[in-house]
């Protein structure tokens, strides 16, 4: 699962030990990114 | 059982246009104005992908946007309902996504007008996305509507009865459509859709002239107005063929 | 377009046309009427909604001894050539 820190912007991979921080400046706050998959929509 | 029809056009650009046709029946001229608005098949998106899209608006929401888009309809016999086209857009902000955007596979369908905004994209938004258009009737969806304003008036016939009696007032007559003047076809708009201007001390009587509808016609760019009319037609022709075979059997 | 018999007598006829609205049927109607031997035509639809009977129903009611479903046949054949001689003068216009 890929995270972003909201304060230093960085990518953040998140184990299952480590809890909701960030590892490089300890920020608490981790925005979820959008999937790079490619989604399907119907215009209706 | 032959009928004798007219047409004779009153106004007409690319898009618009108003003609009149005499010698129809009222349940004709609906029929052939609702199959104008329902029948005629045009193209519309109908599937997105969405490649990225870090805009500010859903998915969902731009793929309602680009299926209202309208797009050019290629002629009869090019495709069937249900053959797909696939267009495709990628724009990076700090800009405006238009319909311009979108890049077709085939030169037949395109966008029928380059500035339909989509969506304004701030720094680093970006929009990229493929989509599957179809062909379709305006009767499942809206956005397969070809004609965007199909109707029709009666045509109306003016006659010059009396002047006004010399102390009253004049008064304003308001119409809307077309008047047949002896003979000769105006458009209300020329003298401000007020008898009054047009015949100044007059008193006018009007009539609706039998089976003469003056049909108003303008469309989304999918078409030209003189393709969705006979369109419209040739759908009432086929459903009546189809009728015929169908009860011989 | 399915058609389904409903009621069928000598001078008397319920048929009900699959898949079609009020731009045909109103244009059918219209044409049969316009026949001397017609007494009577109409039809009935009724909405999605209602749960019921949605395809709508043609009725046709004959005088002097005319088979219904000639005259329903002769009336698709007006409609084809109404569309056909429309079609052609909108082009000479046009």
């Amino acid at each position: 699962m890929s995270y972003k820190c909201s304060r230093c912007k960085r990518d953040v991979q998140l184990d299952e030990y480590g809890g909701v921080r960030c590892p490089y400046c300890g920020h608490r706050v981790l925005l979820k990114e959008r999937s790079r998959d490619v989604k399907e929509v119907d215009a209706q | 059982m032959t009928e004798e029809y007219d047409v004779e056009f009153v106004e007409r650009t690319d898009r618009e246009a108003r003609f009149l046709v005499r010698g129809v029946t009222p349940a004709f001229a609906n029929g052939i104005r609702r199959a104008m608005l329902a029948d005629v098949p045009t193209m519309a998106i109908d599937t997105v992908r969405f490649v990225e899209n870090s805009s500010v608006m859903f998915d969902e929401q731009l793929a309602l946007r680009l299926g209202l888009v309208p797009l050019t309809t290629p002629p009869v016999g090019e495709f069937v309902e249900d053959d797909t086209v696939t267009l495709s857009i990628d724009v990076e902000g700090p800009a405006t996504a238009y319909s311009g955007d979108l890049v077709s596979s085939d030169d037949l369908v395109q966008p029928a007008d380059d500035n339909v905004p989509i969506i304004d994209l701030k720094d680093d938004q970006r929009l990229e996305a493929e989509a599957d258009t179809v062909l379709e009737r305006g009767k499942g969806h809206a956005k397969h509507q070809g004609a965007v304003a199909a109707g029709y008036r009666h045509l109306q016939r003016v006659e010059v009865v009396d002047d006004v009696p010399e102390f009253e007032d004049e008064q304003s007559q308001i119409v809307r459509g077309v008047i047949e003047d002896d003979g000769e076809l105006i458009p209300t708009s020329e003298f401000d859709h007020d008898l009054s201007n047009r015949y100044p001390g007059k008193e006018i009587e009007l009539e609706d002239v039998p089976n003469a509808f003056v049909f108003h016609v303008e469309t989304d760019g999918s078409f030209p107005v003189e393709e969705i009319v006979t369109r419209a037609a040739d759908t009432i022709e086929a459903r009546a063929t189809e009728l015929e075979e169908a009860v011989q059997l | 377009m399915e058609l389904r018999v409903t009621e069928s007598t000598e001078d008397e006829l319920s048929i009900e046309i699959a898949g079609e609205d009020h731009t045909f049927m109103n244009v059918l109607k219209g044409a049969l009427l316009e026949h001397d031997d017609i007494g009577a035509a109409t039809y009935d639809v009724n909405p999605e909604q209602s749960g019921g009977q949605t395809e709508p129903i043609l009725t046709i009611k004959t005088d002097g001894g005319v088979d219904p479903l000639e005259a329903l046949e002769e009336a698709a054949v007006d409609v084809r050539e109404k569309a056909t001689t429309f079609r052609d003068a909108f082009e000479a216009a046009a």
